[in-house]
């Protein structure tokens, strides 16, 4: 080993990138490459299983269906006709109305339904990828602790909000691509279903509208999901604590929450993540309140629509990221 | 321009349940440019959190600290590219190669071309470079650790008991690198390290700590004849007869190979003539200068 030996070649020397080596770094993660391949199998599996399940009907068992239907149905209005308690307002009309019977319910294989099937799917998609960005976010995290390399990067650069927020922004930046690549793929591959054994027509005008709000909302919970599995890792310095404070929180704090401080449900996660990927929200029952005049309690239901859900899970997400950037800039790295 | 310069740094560990523990009690530390400086003290004295400050890994309760004349931690981003540091175990990702672990940190600072395989050749790497670091001994870890703070050509070279797990083979070849370094006229090496062997056969000026304070800093061969034991080492044709002729002078003397080791003296002068006197001649007298673990003990041993 010598200084000469040193000195030869010339290292070309330009300005760093954290960015580009955070990337190659998370790239080259075994357990991330993992994990990637555990939600494309996932996409996969909805694709395929979607698919198996699911038939077109020819004319004749869409026939037999529709008379079953309709056997059942008539049943349905008899037995309603000679209930002597039955309402003696209910004009015929009414009764049919209240016996229909889905004529899909008879298909051996239910036909795909586009305008249904896709946006469910979608839905499940986007919170099974939350999940998995979660993992991602804190295995992430969690890395640079249990391998003591933060310490060793900062000699590298030591402005540490930056390092912080480069590896964050990397995961997030993932958490977008999977999230964006999940909906892409699936949407394909459900026109594909659909139009193979399924039906595509009689979705809603504003169908394709509907389904991009939930594909973004769906992306915005798969990142806060990474985000604040990063975060959280970051102020635990360690994956499995931080895992284990989630599941904590989401097994035992909220249904304590559920059961016992109704008025804080509007501010469950779980609540939240419901409202924002449900279409146009969900009620949260709050508890009982009694009107004046009225002595029987009225329920109390809150309305967390799909903005405030977001902006919830959002502002969440924030303060957990701030909390840790604040201390890992604080933080005596021994 | 000194490349390190510390001022009444002090530092205290507060942890939950236990005392507080004051690791760099108004450390006063200067380091000039160029050579080895070698950074000394028993176990707990302050060297690894004085290293940490300087880096901006631990935060400095008092004192200031300055790296190439810029205040740290705050101009650390403008002085980091100048600086190479291995601090205790290096750490790198286990189930990544060393290669890759190298690309990655030089990818960060804007180092790459052929640097990385230099590097690796330099520390004898390359032939394990794309083993992933988790088969690596912990020689090998330190080597690759090595590596990486070379990476940047840095001006200043921090290392932190560089030779952690090293063969004898290796501890020689990194003694050598390190001098290699200290002397080419543009590296300053801060080495800190408790094989005081290797520090004084290395380093051109050392800083000893005790206590989370400087208790000595200079060359190390003023830091030593600062010491002098005032012993002499002296051979005799006829040594039974000159013992004897000590003693009874007073002198101790205790036996050192083929010669005497005499204690205590305080002018050699008085000695040799009180031999010519009784007929002894010498064929050597020699003043025993003190060693770096002498000084070491000597200096350190209340906080031990």
């Amino acid at each position: 080993m010598s200084t000469g030996e040193l000195m030869r070649g010339e290292a070309v020397t330009r300005r760093g990138s954290l960015l580009r080596s955070e990337i190659l770094r998370l790239r080259s993660r075994r357990f991330v490459r993992l994990l990637l391949l555990l939600g494309i199998a996932g996409v996969l599996t909805a694709g395929i299983t979607s698919f198996a399940s699911h038939a077109r009907p020819d004319a004749q068992s869409l026939a037999a269906a529709k008379a079953q239907a309709a056997v059942q149905a008539q049943s349905c209005i008899d037995m309603n006709a000679n209930d002597p308690n039955r309402d003696p307002n209910a004009t015929p009309q009414d009764l049919a109305q209240m016996c229909q019977v889905d004529y899909q319910y008879f298909f051996d294989k239910t036909p795909f339904v586009l305008a249904d099937d896709l946006p469910g799917i979608a839905t499940a998609l986007a919170a099974g990828m939350a999940a998995l960005m979660f993992l991602i976010g804190t295995t992430s995290g969690g890395a640079d602790w249990a391998a003591k390399t933060m310490p060793a990067l900062l000699f590298w650069d030591p402005r540490r909000s930056r390092v912080l927020l480069t590896k964050l922004g990397v995961v997030i930046g993932l958490a977008a691509l999977v999230a964006v690549l999940t909906q892409l793929v699936w949407t394909g591959m459900a026109l594909f279903i659909a139009s193979a054994r399924g039906i595509s027509d009689g979705k809603p005008p504003d169908f394709w509208s509907q389904l991009l709000w939930l594909d973004l909302r769906g992306a915005l919970l798969v990142v806060a999901a990474s985000a604040g599995g990063y975060a959280l890792a970051s102020i635990i310095r360690n994956t499995g604590a931080a895992l284990g404070v989630a599941f904590l929180y989401l097994v035992v704090v909220e249904n304590l929450v559920r059961g016992f401080v109704l008025p804080l449900r509007p501010y469950l996660l779980g609540e939240n993540v419901a409202g924002l990927l449900t279409k146009d929200g969900i009620n949260v029952f709050t508890g009982e309140t009694f009107i004046p005049g009225n002595p029987q309690p009225q329920q109390v239901f809150v309305h967390l629509s799909n903005l405030r859900a977001g902006v919830t899970i959002t502002v969440a997400v924030a303060v957990v990221v701030l909390a840790a950037t604040l201390l890992f800039r604080r933080r005596d790295l021994t | 321009m000194p490349v390190i310069e510390v001022r009444g740094a002090t530092k205290t560990y507060r942890r939950r349940g236990k005392p507080a523990q004051k690791a760099v009690d108004g450390l006063d530390l200067v380091v000039e440019g160029g050579g080895v400086h070698g950074f000394l003290g028993p176990n707990g004295s302050g060297k690894t959190t004085t290293i940490r400050m300087l880096l901006g890994l631990v935060r400095a309760e008092a004192g200031e600290l300055r790296l190439f004349d810029r205040s740290v931690p705050a101009a650390l981003p403008d002085v980091i590219g100048d600086i190479g540091a291995l601090v205790e175990t290096p750490l790198f990702f286990p189930t990544f190669s060393g290669r890759r672990n190298l690309e990655l940190l030089a990818m960060t600072a804007g180092v790459e071309g052929p640097r990385v395989d230099e590097v690796l050749a330099t520390v004898g790497l390359l032939d394990r470079a794309s083993d992933n670091v988790k088969g690596y001994s912990l020689g090998m870890k330190q080597r690759l650790g090595i590596a990486a703070a070379l990476l940047k050509r840095p001006r200043l070279l921090i290392l932190d008991e560089p030779s952690n797990g090293l063969d004898p083979a290796g501890m020689v070849e990194m003694r050598e690198l390190i001098r290699s370094l200290g002397a080419d006229g543009r590296t300053t090496v801060f080495l800190s390290s408790h094989l005081l062997g290797e520090v004084q056969q290395v380093c051109d000026h050392v800083t000893i700590l005790a206590r989370g304070r400087c208790v000595v800093s200079g060359r190390v061969d003023e830091v030593l004849a600062s010491r002098q034991t005032g012993d002499l080492r002296v051979r005799l044709p006829d040594p039974d007869g000159g013992r004897v002729v000590l003693e009874q002078a007073g002198f101790t003397v205790t036996s050192m190979g083929d010669a005497w080791r005499v204690h205590g003296v305080d002018e050699p002068s008085q000695l040799n003539r009180l031999l010519a006197e009784r007929g002894h001649f010498l064929s050597e007298l020699a003043p025993i200068a003190a060693d770096l673990e002498t000084v070491f003990l000597e200096l350190t041993k209340d906080a031990s």
